[in-house]
This record gives C-alpha cells, structure tokens and sequence, in this order.
C-alpha cells in the first residue's frame, strides 16, 4: 500500500515571520490571507516537493518535540486543517 | 444633442460622467467640487443611473453614481497602489495622515465629519497609499447615511465644514476602527502583531492581490504607519486623541 503524500499547494503570496507566516490563496469568493501557525508553515516547508506522512510527522516531532498523545493523529488533524485552508493536498 | 457630462479626479484618474437628467448637472457639481476636473481629459466613463424624479430616487441614482466612480477610480489603480476601505485625514501643513479603516456603514463618514474641519479631508470610503507612503486623496462626496432608511446623501464636504489637503499626504499611521463600546467608555486601543495585521487588514483592501508581493506591500505600509493600532470606541469625538497623535508625527 502507498503511503499518502502532503504537497503544498502553490499560494498567490506568502510572508513568513515571528510567529508563522500569511498567505494569500485564490478561493472561489476571491483572494483570503490566511494565518497559518510555525509548525503549518514547517508543514509547507517540507511538503514543498511532497513528503510522504509518515516522514513529515518524524520531521515535526524533531523540530518541535512530541504532542501531547498520538503525534501521527497530531499531524493528521493539522494537515486537514491545512487541506481545508487550501494551502496542501493529500495524494493517496 | 449633446450628452451632459461631468468629469472629476478620483484617486487622480479622470473620470467623466454622463448625465442622462442635465438638471441633475449642478447638484453632481456641487457634490463633487473638491473632485471637480472641467476641461481634463477622462481615463474612465460612468453613466449615472437614472431615476424617476421622486426625492429618494434621485438620492440614490447620486447614491450610485459615487460608487460607480469611486469602483472605476479603483480599477483604474488597481495593481499601483495599496487602497484602504478607509477614510483618511491630514495634517494641513506637513501632510501627516491618518487612515482609519473599517467597514462600510461603521462610522468612517461620521468620524471624518465630526474631526475632519481645520485638517485636510483625504476621503471617507477609500485611501490609496503609494510604495513611498504618499496618499492620493479622494476628496468624495460625504456618503450620510439617514438614520430611517438605508439611503445614504451624497453631501458636499464644503457643506460641513471640510476641505482639501493642502499639501501632499502621507500616510504617518493607520488605525482599525471598532464602535462597539457602550456610550461614555473610554477608549480602548490595541497593538496588533505584523502578522495578525494583516489578516485583520487585507479583506478591507480592493485589489490586493494585483500588486507585486502583495503582502509584503502591506506590511510595509502597516509598518510605515507604526503598525496597526485597533481604537475601540463609543462616539466619534473620542478619537480626537489618536487622530492628534497621528497628525502630530514628522516623518
């Protein structure tokens, strides 16, 4: 069985800073800047050429230490919410 | 014969506007007279809505017609400048200014009213802000909304006391502006992070993402202004201080 992929998705604009970054993201209602937190940015850093799920989990907890229970749940939940923002795509 | 027109600078583009009720001429004159370009060569055309000669219609056809320039104004800057959904007030000789932004139908007109006499009058719906942090004005008509219905009166600025920038503006800070304190609180004003900023602030820009590297763009004009400040307040006369504070500053 594949493992899934995370890629990100190709953003109009983006401002990394203190604190995470913005990103400006076509929608269907238009242009929406959206706030994403270190570690979601951590996550289209690494999911920039695709980065199977399993890897991108280790490479979090080695940045920013292990989550309170399961960290693969931990990751799942984030790269949802990332899918849902239309920042990165899951490939099965 | 010959359609009557009337051409006014909006956000320095010309914009000619065909009248179709010539009688209708010198009240769109007397609205426009800080915009007023007689004998300029237009960018843009609009054509005024019509109506049916009742009080309210009339009031809205003008209604219109200030939303149709000011849209063409933004068009036609689009990917230029940065432009706020604000209004804006300067410093009448060292061209400090303030932009307050907000949504529409949350105080910007009545802010400008009751603080814009004795400062220049910039505009009270939209800011556009240059990569060097100079403003164009917009010295609109005020849109007044009636407290009965949801007709707003094109109104001179000259009628309330307002006039234009005597020199050329620049943007000395910007401010979020939230009513929603109850009468007699003081003011509340916050510091937003650079980041946090620019979520708050982008969805009252127009055309944000014609720029090149637009969020950086914003940030620099946020940084420009000192950062983003949210004022929470009661009643326009409250923010008499931040608009002070904001004219007061050199560059």
């Amino acid at each position: 069985m594949t493992e899934p992929m995370v890629r990100a998705v190709a953003v109009a604009d983006a401002l990394v800073g203190d604190g995470g970054a913005v990103v400006l993201v076509e929608s269907s209602s238009g242009h929406q800047v959206v706030r994403i937190s270190p570690m979601g940015q951590a996550v289209r850093e690494l999911a920039a050429v695709g980065v199977p799920m399993s890897r991108l989990t280790k490479e979090l907890v080695g940045r920013f230490g292990a989550a309170d229970g399961d960290a693969a749940t931990a990751v799942e939940a984030l790269v949802a919410e990332l899918v849902s923002a239309g920042l990165v795509r899951v490939d099965d | 014969m010959t359609q009557a027109t009337v051409t006014v600078r909006a956000l320095d583009v010309g914009v000619r506007i065909a009248v179709g009720d010539p009688g209708l001429v010198p009240a769109i004159e007397e609205a426009w007279h800080l915009c007023l370009a007689g004998g300029q060569e237009p960018d843009v055309d609009v054509v005024m809505p019509p109506h049916d000669g009742t009080p309210d219609s009339v009031a809205r056809s003008l209604q219109s017609l200030t939303q149709s320039v000011t849209l063409a104004a933004i068009g036609a800057r689009a990917g230029r400048d940065l432009m706020f959904h604000a209004g804006g007030l300067s410093h009448r000789v060292t061209g400090a200014s303030i932009a307050y932004v907000a949504p529409g139908g949350t105080g910007k007109t009545t802010v400008t009213t009751t603080l814009g006499r004795g400062r220049g009058y910039l505009s009270d719906e939209t800011v556009a802000v240059g990569a060097d942090g100079t403003i164009v004005p917009y010295p609109k008509p005020l849109s007044v909304r009636r407290t009965d219905s949801g007709i707003k009166d094109e109104t001179a600025p000259g009628a309330v006391g307002l006039t234009s920038s005597c020199v050329q503006p620049w943007l000395a800070g910007i401010v979020v502006l939230r009513r929603d304190l109850p009468p007699g609180a003081p003011v509340e004003v916050d510091d937003v992070p650079l980041l946090d900023a620019l979520v708050m602030v982008a969805p009252e820009t127009s055309s944000l993402a014609r720029l090149t590297g637009p969020l950086r763009r914003l940030a620099d004009v946020i940084e420009m202004g000192g950062g983003l400040r949210v004022v929470h307040f009661a009643e326009a006369e409250q923010l008499e201080p931040v608009v002070d504070d904001v004219l007061g500053r050199s560059r």
